[in-house]
């Protein structure tokens, strides 16, 4: 019953994409470093990190809870993905920025189907 | 930009509609073509932003919480600074060296960090030959050999430091918190992931000798 839900809210909104999207800005958090008290010292590379990390777990929550606005989500990711890779280690070496690429273009792909059910 | 489709159900799918049933929305799928469309555009863009940066039109940056390792086989530069201050990075105390104009070549750069579920995971970044302006890496500590030319050690600026004309450094290992560059031109770049603590390390396993450092 519970897997029958969750299948069906994975199918009702862009899943991947806002798992992805939620990944590449754990990553980027991941790579700057994990204590938040590290923000309070640090010169112009970590808040870049941890700000657009954070837009990029927002964009994803909002493609799970709010599929609608997914577009603006997808663009948002896209875009903090490109200026990851200069601002965040190389986009998290790479790994951040691929994930929020994924992530991004499949919200932007994610379309409905006009019939009830898969 | 909304669903264009005509077909919007009255399953509250519209801007700032409440959806009623958390789990009652309409099904979905990943248009292929649209993906396609998206990862090309994103590949086009990615594309631009690194050739931007290996041209060193533009500066990336590093930064790291956790102190990475770099690791030099030959470093030349014109001009050399190194004073006691904060690191950008972290907070902690750390020496900055400043490099007005450095050509490096063997750059090896390391960091371990504990990726959740996964565990400890080292992201490893090579390149062949750098070109690097004002370049300023707050190190914790160095080692290996270094070459100085018309060596000043006295107060700069305020604090006591080095600095000298020119710098030679020959197999260099740093433990560093950050490293911010105005152009950063890299050339026979690869980038690797390895699992576990495995960092840059040089061929010659030449740690440990010459000019010791620590912040």
């Amino acid at each position: 019953m519970i897997r029958q839900r969750f299948r069906r809210w994975r199918h009702t909104r862009p899943f991947p994409a806002g798992l992805c999207s939620v990944a590449a800005g754990v990553e980027l958090i991941a790579v700057v470093g994990t204590a938040p008290g590290s923000l309070s010292l640090s010169g112009a590379g970590a808040p870049a990190s941890w700000l657009l990390a954070t837009l990029m777990i927002v964009a994803g929550l909002t493609m799970w809870l709010d599929p609608p606005r997914r577009y603006y989500a997808g663009a948002m990711t896209l875009i903090c993905g490109l200026l990851s890779l200069l601002l965040s280690n190389l986009g998290g070496y790479l790994i951040g920025f691929l994930l929020a690429g994924l992530g991004g273009s499949l919200a932007l792909a994610w379309i409905r189907v006009p019939t009830d059910g898969p | 930009m909304r669903e264009t489709s005509g077909r919007a159900t009255a399953s509250g799918d519209g801007p700032g509609g409440p959806v009623p049933d958390p789990s009652g929305g309409p099904y979905g799928r990943t248009n292929r073509r649209r993906l396609a469309l998206a990862l090309a555009a994103t590949t086009a863009a990615a594309a631009v932003v690194l050739g931007c940066v290996a041209e060193g039109a533009v500066a990336a940056s590093f930064t790291s919480g956790t102190p990475f390792t770099v690791t030099v086989e030959s470093l030349e530069a014109k001009g050399f600074g190194m004073q006691l201050g904060l690191s950008t990075g972290t907070g902690r105390p750390a020496v900055l060296t400043r490099w007005p104009v450095a050509e490096v070549s063997g750059l090896c750069q390391s960091v371990t960090v504990g990726l959740p579920l996964v565990g400890p995971t080292t992201m490893v970044l090579t390149a062949r030959t750098v070109h690097a302006t004002d370049l300023v890496i707050d190190a914790y500590h160095a080692s290996g050999t270094l070459n100085l030319r018309r060596l000043v050690i006295g107060p700069t600026r305020g604090t006591t430091g080095y600095h000298s004309e020119d710098a030679l450094l020959k197999n260099i290992t740093l433990r560093a918190g950050s490293a911010t560059a105005g152009t950063f031109a890299l050339t026979g770049v690869g980038l690797d992931v390895r699992p576990g603590s495995a960092p840059c390390r040089l061929p010659n396993g030449g740690a440990g000798k010459g000019m010791r450092e620590s912040g």
